[in-house]
């Protein structure tokens, strides 16, 4: 999760996700570039998943901004998107800080047969909180 | 990732400081600032970090070309400047105006997102 994920086409109704990877800290800038949008009207919706080294489940996250649901990272025209995760002092449903490992989520939303999107991710910038967070 | 940084004004005066240059990792970047507390009051001058860069070549220390400035809010403490072209090297501005003496701003400046363009 060090490098950027190079230019990628997402055609309408795909999802893919990448391998997971060690955090890097507590919380996470996360952003992403698209770079071709060839839709009318539909997006791209990006996402962390985190789990614990020990489970093989898909643990969904919940931003700290977008403070609006959909709490994840919309890309709905050509540009760069920011989002950011942000742990809490404790834990919560779905989680807002990381555990041991992390990985991307990219799904396409509310586009059409034949329309397509290409996209990169930069590698999350992680942090941990300087204070315990509220 | 820049670590916390405490600025307490001692005076109600303009202060404008700059840190090193350091150099770039890539022609673009997005950097961020979380302030973790402010007590400036904001308005015409506030609390304000600005991005500069220069070539290696460059000499002496004026500020540069300003490039950007960390005034996107994001939500809560967080603000990002997208900044393009930048040249061999940047740094940061920082400039803060209290309006009584012993305001000041606990902040720090997030690992930036380096980017070439793509297209």
């Amino acid at each position: 999760m060090g490098t950027n994920i190079p230019g990628r086409r997402i055609d309408n109704g795909e999802t893919f996700y990448t391998d997971w990877a060690p955090r890097g800290g507590d919380c996470a800038l996360l952003r992403a570039q698209m770079l071709v949008k060839a839709s009318a009207s539909g997006s791209i919706r990006i996402s962390l998943e985190t789990r614990s080294d020990e489970t093989t489940g898909t643990p969904t996250m919940d931003t700290y901004y977008p403070t609006s649901a959909p709490k994840l990272l919309v890309l709905s025209s050509v540009g760069v998107g920011t989002a950011i995760y942000l742990a809490t002092a404790v834990a919560n449903t779905p989680a807002r800080g990381f555990k041991e490992q992390v990985r991307f989520k990219v799904t396409t939303y509310g586009g059409a047969d034949g329309e397509y999107w290409v996209i990169r991710l930069f590698p999350p910038g992680f942090f941990d909180n300087s204070t315990t967070g509220s | 990732m820049w670590m916390n940084t405490q600025i307490v004004a001692l005076n109600t005066s303009t202060q404008t400081y700059y840190t090193p240059w350091f150099p770039k990792a890539a022609d673009n970047a997005i950097f961020t600032l979380e302030k973790v507390l402010d007590t400036i009051p904001t308005g015409a001058d506030g609390f304000t970090v600005t991005v500069f860069t220069k070539n290696r070549e460059d000499e002496g220390s004026a500020p540069g070309t300003a490039v950007g400035t960390l005034n996107t809010a994001l939500a809560g403490g967080f603000y990002e400047a997208n900044c393009t072209g930048l040249k061999e090297l940047v740094r940061f501005k920082i400039t803060f105006k209290a309006t009584a003496v012993g305001q000041g701003t606990i902040y720090r400046l997030l690992p930036p997102t380096w980017y070439d363009t793509a297209v």
